[in-house]
C-alpha cells in the first residue's frame, strides 16, 4: 500500500550536463526538480529527481491538463 | 576464415561489446563471444583483439565522433606500426559499427550521465470527496492525486505518490512556468 503524502515545498534547477568521463560532448539540458514532502505520519522526507527537457515538458502538460479538470468539477 | 566470415565476426564483437559495455546485457560475457565468434583463435590472441577493439569503440564513443572525424581517426590507427595497427577490414567494421550505433551508444551514455534518478512515469487522478461515514455532506473542493515513478537507470522504480488541492496545484503550475522561461531563455528550441 502507498502512502499519499502532500507537497510542502518544491525546488528546481535548469542545468546543462556539458561533459563527463564516458562522454567529452554531453550538451544536454536538465531540469532537477527537489520535493519535500509531508508523510500521513508527519514525517517530511525529500525526493529529487531530473528529466530532460522533453520529459519536463510532459510534466509540465499533464500538470495544467489536471489543474483544467480540477476546475470544472 | 574466409573474408566473409571474418567481417561478420568482427561485427558481432563490436555489438558484443557494445552490448556490455552500453546497453547493460549482463548475459553478454567476454567468454560467451570467444566461444561464439572465435572458437579456433588462441585465448591470448582473442583477448587482445577483444581489448584492441573495447579500447577503439570507447574512444569513439567518448569523443561522439562524427563521420570525417571517424575517418580520420581509423585512418590514424591503420597506419600505426606493428602488432597495433588496424587492419583496413577492421576500420571498415568500426566504420559501419558506428554508422548504425552512434545514435544509441549516445543515448545510453546520456542515461548513465545522470544521477539522480529520472522520471520514468506519471500517472494522475482528479477525486471529489461527496461525503463522509458520518453521512454528512462534505463540500472540499476537488483534490489531485499523482503517481510519480522514480528510477536510476538499470535499477527498479520506486512510486512516489502526492496529493494537491487547487491552491498547491496553482503553485506548482507557477513554478513550472518559471522553469519553461528558463529553458526558453537558454536552450536553443529542442
Amino acid at each position: 500500500m502507498l502512502s499519499i503524502g502532500q507537497l510542502v515545498d518544491m525546488q528546481w534547477k535548469l542545468g546543462m550536463a556539458v561533459s563527463s568521463d564516458t562522454c567529452r560532448s554531453l550538451n544536454s539540458p536538465f531540469v532537477s526538480l527537489l520535493l519535500k514532502i509531508v508523510e500521513p505520519s508527519g514525517q517530511i522526507c525529500q525526493r529529487a529527481f531530473e528529466m530532460t527537457i522533453p520529459q519536463f515538458q510532459n510534466f509540465h502538460r499533464q500538470f495544467k491538463e489536471m489543474a483544467a479538470v480540477m476546475e470544472t468539477v | 576464415m574466409a573474408d566473409v566470415e571474418v567481417t561478420k565476426s568482427l561485427s558481432g564483437l563490436l555489438n558484443g561489446i557494445a552490448q556490455m559495455v552500453y546497453y547493460n546485457k549482463r548475459e553478454i560475457t567476454e567468454e560467451l563471444l570467444k566461444n561464439e565468434l572465435y572458437p579456433e583463435m588462441p585465448l591470448e590472441e582473442f583477448k587482445a583483439l577483444y581489448e584492441k577493439m573495447k579500447g577503439l569503440i570507447k574512444s569513439i564513443a567518448t569523443a561522439d565522433m562524427d563521420h570525417a572525424q571517424l575517418e580520420a581517426f581509423l585512418t590514424a590507427q591503420t597506419k600505426r606500426q606493428g602488432g597495433i595497427g588496424l587492419s583496413a577490414e577492421q576500420a571498415a567494421a568500426l566504420s559501419r559499427f558506428w554508422k548504425s550505433q552512434r545514435v544509441r551508444v549516445r543515448g545510453s551514455l546520456l542515461a548513465q550521465s545522470r544521477w539522480e534518478p529520472s522520471l520514468r512515469g506519471l500517472s494522475w487522478r482528479v477525486d471529489l470527496q461527496t461525503g463522509d461515514s458520518y453521512g454528512n455532506t462534505v463540500h472540499r473542493g476537488p483534490v489531485a492525486l499523482m503517481e510519480l515513478e522514480l528510477g536510476r537507470d538499470g535499477q527498479d522504480s520506486e512510486f512516489v505518490c502526492l496529493e494537491f488541492d487547487e491552491t498547491k496545484v496553482n503553485q506548482v503550475l507557477k513554478k513550472m512556468a518559471d522553469i519553461q522561461e528558463s529553458i526558453d531563455r537558454i536552450v536553443c528550441h529542442t
